[in-house]
């Protein structure tokens, strides 16, 4: 992680915001910083996402491949996670230094995303048993502000929402093998459900509290924090994974606030993206606003 | 491939619909991000890239001279096939030499003993003249960074039809199908060139014309990106009396 | 010497080796109903059958073995050294590092090892790191090593148990005594301590029925002292109502983890206080034997006394 150093006296200020429900940067404890969404920037990719929670940056392509699946689950497609910490974000992550940090967001996207009730892995499918889809959903982290679990799961369901599958139609020919057609007609396409698909939200404890996106001074003042990963099925909120990081412990009442306000939040987070992804999605064209972050 | 597209058609236009001597549409904005000293993204046609400059700071090592530490990245999705990695891999690494040598003639280090430079690039996608593209982007970068720099260092990519004519900047499918690429790294002011790469062949006769076309692009790059900077630094000083100095 | 609480062999039990994992899709679904299944909600929060040992190699200082049911891991502890990667420097911490390796013949998925032990390793080093007081060694790095030598289910929470001992047994200074557990829910039956096939059942829930069916697994670390919990991983999908029903069966079995565990080092702590007066009782023996020879030899003088110790050497020839 992009270390912060902080001095015990700038430590206590942050507590002492935090105990007083007013943060550093005048927010409460259940409030997100502001966030800009872009999607479809990346014309090399199948989707793509751009997501800037205040100042981390993440940018998500995915890119999709014919694979043969698992025989233990023909009719499931697959997904992979790829996370690169670029060196613009820190010089710490240069050459093989992000690869920790990488790795830790990979492992908690693959447990959000395993069940098969947060992602349903039958829309992959084209012929069962012999071909499927296989995703590659490739996350690149450009800048980092604090809560990069919470804004890369969010950038990488924006990224499939915005990910057009080719039409694929098979014929069959001689001695039972089946040929692919994939559509050339880029308007011909399918798209992924994300209803289910889960966000992570990360509930950080600062001192006897806890608080939703933290931002990086904040993550090191932080003992424990809990990744919460929220999956909305019929609108209920389920857990598809959740596991403490940080360094810390936490007592089992604790544990229990830490969820219902992660679900809540999570919740909450679904909805407006949801909200946000189909107002960008309408902007097409000339209606299209010019784009925040940097040039397009 | 090779061979099989002619570059130029009959009416003298490229694949694109360019001009033989036209640039692809440049965009460039400094300081994208807050975290390092210097950033900028630069888009040249369908290539995208980001910079960033961190430093100058001390040195790791104990060398006495100032050391420029460059890093060239592209990102999984860049290229029309998956990457497996970002970097690490021998493109990479020849780029990162490249962009060290290059920059290398452009940066005061005098000024800077004993610090380092670290220069980080990240290609977003990929469609032809990366190496050219990043290192006009680290260029804005250093000069957002405020690190002294004897003059814009701009690179630009040069190839030759079949006929003969000299073409500029060219996109990658122009690359892939088969012509010469040549790639300059030149100081345009002081009509210096910092670096040079050629592959495929052509006749020695041509090589002036071809070096001269990729300078000439490198001239207007240059007047791109000096625009840009003047534009950046009379938004950053907008707040002050600054607008009225330039 | 050994320790033993509870020894059976499962295999000597007349139990059967582990099979094949599924081969198909119906595999799963067989294998399911033929387990005999538990009552909805389980009765006896008891941990498995377990074996542990401290101390079992004598060229490190914390060692630790330890049997759950047929799942055996062998963990060991060497004393802090100081840091390899001045980067890995945290201001006021040490640095703990976990290892976790499958011996080489391991069964299963060969493909996926690496990816599993390095998975586990990083799990294993969020359980351990609020288990160890690091501002003791700062600027020191810690190194903990396991080695699975049989996979039945539980490994993570076998791993977490066993290191907890290897801890004390090195004599590194750690906040509480850490016990873990794992309890997976499927098809509404609880199944604590699972074994590695109900595990895969519930984590990955492979047969994709339209019916919203809870299932998943919990991994819970606890320090019950102050009722900290260190680690708690879950897997699958689940609501809260059912995650916290899981938790609260984890912390049950830590519970009553906790005792076995204290007993064992307890018991071991006496065992090495009395090799410790065994060891003296030998050397104030050695010391009075040698007093002896002293008196002896004062009593004697030197001429006579040798004459008195020569003895024959058989393996010469005589004359």
């Amino acid at each position: 992680m992009a270390y912060v150093a902080l001095s015990e006296a700038e430590k206590t200020y942050i507590l002492h915001g935090v105990e007083d429900d007013f943060r550093c940067d005048g927010r409460s404890r259940r409030d997100y910083r502001p966030m800009d969404l872009e999607t479809g920037l990346v014309s090399n990719a199948s989707g793509s996402a751009r997501l800037r929670l205040a100042n981390t940056d993440i940018l998500v392509g995915v890119k999709t491949e014919i694979d043969v699946p698992n025989p233990l689950t023909p009719e499931f497609g697959k997904l992979e996670f790829f996370v690169d910490c670029s060196a613009n974000a820190t010089p710490e992550f240069e050459g093989r230094g992000g690869s920790d940090l990488a790795q830790e967001l990979i492992l908690s996207l693959q447990n959000a995303y395993e069940s098969p009730l947060a992602f349903d892995y039958r829309t992959l499918c084209l012929i069962p048993g012999q071909q499927c889809w296989k995703l590659y959903i490739d996350i690149l982290i450009l800048e980092c502000g604090g809560n990069l679990h919470d804004a890369v799961s969010l950038a990488a369901k924006a990224a499939l929402f915005n990910t057009k599958l080719p039409r694929v139609t098979a014929t069959m020919l001689d001695a039972g093998i089946t040929d692919l057609i994939i559509s050339d007609n880029p308007y011909d396409c399918t798209r992924i459900s994300i209803e289910t698909v889960p966000l992570l939200v990360t509930v950080c404890k600062v001192g006897d509290y806890c608080l939703v996106d933290p931002s990086a001074e904040e993550e090191v003042c932080s003992t424990v924090s809990v990744v919460v990963s929220v999956s909305m099925r019929d609108g209920q909120a389920f857990l598809s994974g959740t596991h403490l990081t940080g360094g810390g412990a936490m007592h089992r009442d604790t544990m229990r606030n830490c969820l219902e306000l992660g679900l809540a939040i999570g919740e909450h987070l679904d909805r407006l993206l949801t909200k946000m992804l189909n107002l960008e999605q309408e902007r097409v064209g000339p209606k299209r606003p010019q784009t925040i972050g940097f040039l397009k | 491939m090779a061979g099989k597209y002619e570059l130029l058609s009959e009416q003298g236009l490229r694949l694109d619909g360019r001009r033989p001597h036209e640039l692809r549409r440049i965009k460039c904005k400094l300081g994208v991000f807050e975290q390092p000293d210097g950033s900028a993204y630069m888009e040249q046609g369908n290539t995208k890239v980001l910079a960033a400059v961190y430093g100058p700071h001390q040195a790791k090592s104990k060398h006495t001279e100032s050391i420029i530490n460059c890093q060239y990245s592209q990102a999984t999705f860049s290229t029309a096939e998956r990457k497996y990695r970002p970097r690490g891999d021998r493109k990479s690494l020849e780029f990162k030499m490249y962009l060290q040598q290059a920059l290398s003639a452009a940066i005061k280090s005098e000024l800077y003993p004993r610090s380092q430079i670290d220069i980080y690039v990240e290609v977003l996608q990929a469609d032809g003249a990366n190496y050219a593209v990043a290192l006009n982007a680290a260029t804005l970068a250093l000069i957002d960074a405020g690190i002294c720099l004897n003059e814009f260092i701009v690179a630009c990519t040069a190839s030759l039809s079949k006929s003969n004519i000299p073409l500029t900047d060219i996109s990658h499918f122009e690359e892939v199908s088969g012509g010469p690429k040549l790639t300059v790294a030149a100081l345009p002011t002081a009509e210096k060139i910092a670096f040079l790469e050629m592959s495929e062949r052509f006749h020695i006769d041509h090589l002036e014309t071809v070096i001269e076309t990729a300078m000439a692009g490198c001239r207007e790059i240059r007047d791109i990106l000096e625009a840009a900077v003047k534009e950046h630094l009379l938004h950053m000083g907008s707040a002050s009396d600054f607008a009225k100095v330039c | 010497m050994l320790t033993v609480n509870q020894t059976k062999n499962a295999l000597l039990d007349g139990a059967s080796i582990e099979e094949e994992p599924y081969t198909s899709p119906q595999d799963s679904d067989e294998f399911f109903e033929s387990l005999d299944k538990p009552a909805k909600e389980p009765t006896k929060l008891e941990p498995r059958n377990t074996f542990i040992r401290a101390g079992v190699l004598t060229t490190v200082r914390g060692s630790a073995y330890m049997e759950y049911g047929n799942t055996k891991v062998l963990a060991i502890v060497a004393p802090p050294k100081e840091l390899l990667r001045a980067s890995a420097r945290r201001m006021n911490m040490g640095v703990l590092n976990c290892y976790v390796n499958f011996a080489a013949f391991a069964s299963g998925d060969l493909d996926s090892v690496t990816e599993r032990e390095r998975h586990l390793s990083g799990m294993l080093t969020k359980a351990m790191e609020p288990v160890v007081c690091r501002t003791e060694f700062l600027n020191f790095q810690l190194d903990i090593r396991v080695l699975i030598l049989d996979d039945d289910g539980c490994l993570l929470s076998t791993a977490i148990n066993c290191c907890g001992v290897a801890l004390v047994e090195c004599g590194i200074s750690t906040y509480d005594l850490v016990t873990a557990s794992t309890a997976c829910i499927y098809r509404d039956h609880v199944f604590l301590n699972p074994s590695a096939k109900i595990e895969e059942l519930a984590r990955k829930h492979r047969r994709g029925s339209n019916a919203v069916q809870e299932h998943g697994l919990i991994i819970t670390a606890s320090m019950d002292t102050f009722e900290q919990i260190a680690l708690c991983k879950q897997y699958g999908y689940l609501s809260i109502v059912t995650y916290i029903k899981l938790l609260d069966y984890t912390l049950a079995v830590n519970k009553s983890l906790r005792q076995l565990v204290r007993g064992v080092l307890t018991k071991r702590v006496k065992e090495q206080h009395e090799l410790d007066l065994r060891e003296k009782a030998e050397s104030a023996l050695e010391d009075q034997r040698l007093e002896e020879i002293i008196e002896k030899l004062k009593k004697q003088g030197p001429e006579e006394f040798i004459q008195s110790n020569i003895r024959e050497d058989p393996y010469v020839k005589r004359q």
